[in-house]
């Protein structure tokens, strides 16, 4: 490496070595708190009578913990770099209502469902993966991973969940794959937009 | 199985080879990324097969697995499920050993001792209640561990999602499970249908949640499959974020 390009670099190194926070203890603990609680809160609504109100009361749960933005980019996948401007605002906003609607009706399968905070790890600089089993009436464990990340404000956001290994990102992504190689961007926010019309009624 | 029937494999696999040669590759860099990634250069026969395995779970299978969860006691499934549990647990005992997981090859050993004696032939799955249970392993995730990779996405009529690896390990689970030579014809399909019963009156309302709301039902399928197999071959700590370090068991 020269001696110019050192320089230049070196403040950058610098600044950088004082703003860099990693995940410590307290934030584990903090990450940790916060998983505990939506997931608790996400029992609770799910729990409630299915109709518009629970959905209003979920897509409020939503908007205070997911980075349903950020989630929409990663379900794009390699196409995230390819989506215009026009086309990546339509569908983010398209995937917005989908998660809503979707999630709402597929995780009331775990109402009565108790929640057990297992353990938690820090995965990296901004990741930590909190895991939890949460128990049927009858017993039935399921084990239930939630990533979350720091967001904007220093705010945790859910990034991604996996029941029993399964991510719900991953999922979404090879499955929008498809229709994007098919019928483009365009042609998976139509897709979108017409299923969540169907559900929703 | 007859002559007949081994005849038949090299057509299906010229058949198979033929189809994968006539598959156009995309140019293009994402689209061509994105087309390795999927891995399914059959997809358009695998559609097919998907949607006729749909409509025999649609009008055969569901009605029949939900005639049998709403009138059979949840006791006597729990007890038909155990039996038919156990009665795979010499495929488990014989591929754990092949994995060199001699822990689970063990414990399945003892389970299926347990089971079959003091568990009345397996009605009973004694060690799983006192929270002992081996894991299942079957022969496709034998050729995982010793580093097959997994080849073509493919869907088997009736046998559902599948990876040219784990049918041929498929193949090898039933010709190396004992029950295949001692189980009259007729005993053996009543086996078969005994275990598709039982499993999609067991699996019924996850294939419904997957269903709901899905904008690609067949694409979710593939990624499921995919998922949950990476997870049975890595025991269940397989990282399902794509991250570098994940939890160890």
């Amino acid at each position: 490496m020269g001696r110019h390009l050192w320089q230049r670099i070196a403040p950058a190194v610098v600044l950088a070595a004082f703003l860099w926070t990693p995940v410590g203890a307290g934030s584990l603990e903090e990450a940790t708190d916060f998983v505990a609680k939506k997931a608790e809160r996400l029992l609770d609504i799910m729990g409630l009578p299915p109709g518009s109100e629970r959905r209003d009361i979920f897509a409020g749960w939503i908007a205070s913990t997911v980075d349903h933005d950020g989630m929409a980019n990663r379900a794009l996948g390699r196409y995230l770099d390819v989506a215009t401007d026009a086309e990546l605002r339509a569908y983010t906003n398209a995937f917005h209502n989908y998660i809503i609607i979707t999630y709402e009706r597929r995780l009331a399968t775990f109402s009565g469902y108790s929640l057990k905070v297992e353990r938690s790890r820090a995965l990296n600089d901004n990741d930590v993966v909190v895991r939890t089993t949460i128990s049927s009436p009858d017993g039935a464990r399921t084990v239930v991973d939630f990533r979350i990340s720091n967001y904007e404000g220093g705010e945790w956001r859910l990034t991604d969940f996996a029941i029993e290994g399964i991510s719900m990102v991953k999922t979404l992504r090879d499955e929008f794959a498809g229709v994007i190689r098919r019928d483009g961007i365009e042609g998976l926010t139509a897709l979108i937009e017409s299923n969540v019309s169907e559900s929703a009624l | 199985m007859s002559m007949s029937h081994v005849m038949r494999v090299p057509a299906v696999v010229a058949i198979a080879l033929l189809a994968v040669a006539c598959v156009q590759i995309p140019d293009d860099p994402v689209e061509h990324e994105a087309f390795i990634e999927t891995n399914d250069p059959l997809e358009p026969a695998n559609r097919t097969v998907f949607d006729f395995n749909l409509a025999i779970l649609d009008h055969a299978l569901s009605p029949v697995a939900l005639a049998y969860r709403d009138h059979v006691p949840g006791p006597l499934r729990d007890g038909v499920g155990n039996v038919l549990d156990n009665l795979q647990m010499p495929v488990t005992i014989l591929n754990s050993g092949l994995q060199g997981d001699f822990d689970n090859m063990a414990e399945a050993t003892a389970s299926f001792f347990i089971n079959s004696t003091a568990g009345i032939g397996g009605l009973f799955d004694i060690p799983a209640n006192s929270g002992r249970e081996p894991r299942r392993e079957d022969f496709g995730q034998t050729l995982a561990v010793w580093g097959f990779k997994e080849g073509s996405y493919l869907v088997l009529p009736f046998a559902g999602p599948s990876t040219a690896r784990d049918a041929v390990g498929l193949g090898v689970d039933t010709l190396t499970d004992p029950l295949t030579w001692l189980l009259t014809p007729a005993w053996s399909y009543m086996r078969t249908g005994a275990d598709v019963i039982d499993s999609t009156a067991r699996e019924l309302h996850r294939i419904e949640e997957a269903r709901l709301g899905a904008i690609d039902f067949y694409a979710t399928t593939r990624t499921l499959y995919r998922q949950a197999r990476a997870r049975a071959i890595a025991n269940g700590v397989a990282d399902p974020f794509g991250l570098d370090e994940y939890f160890e068991e």
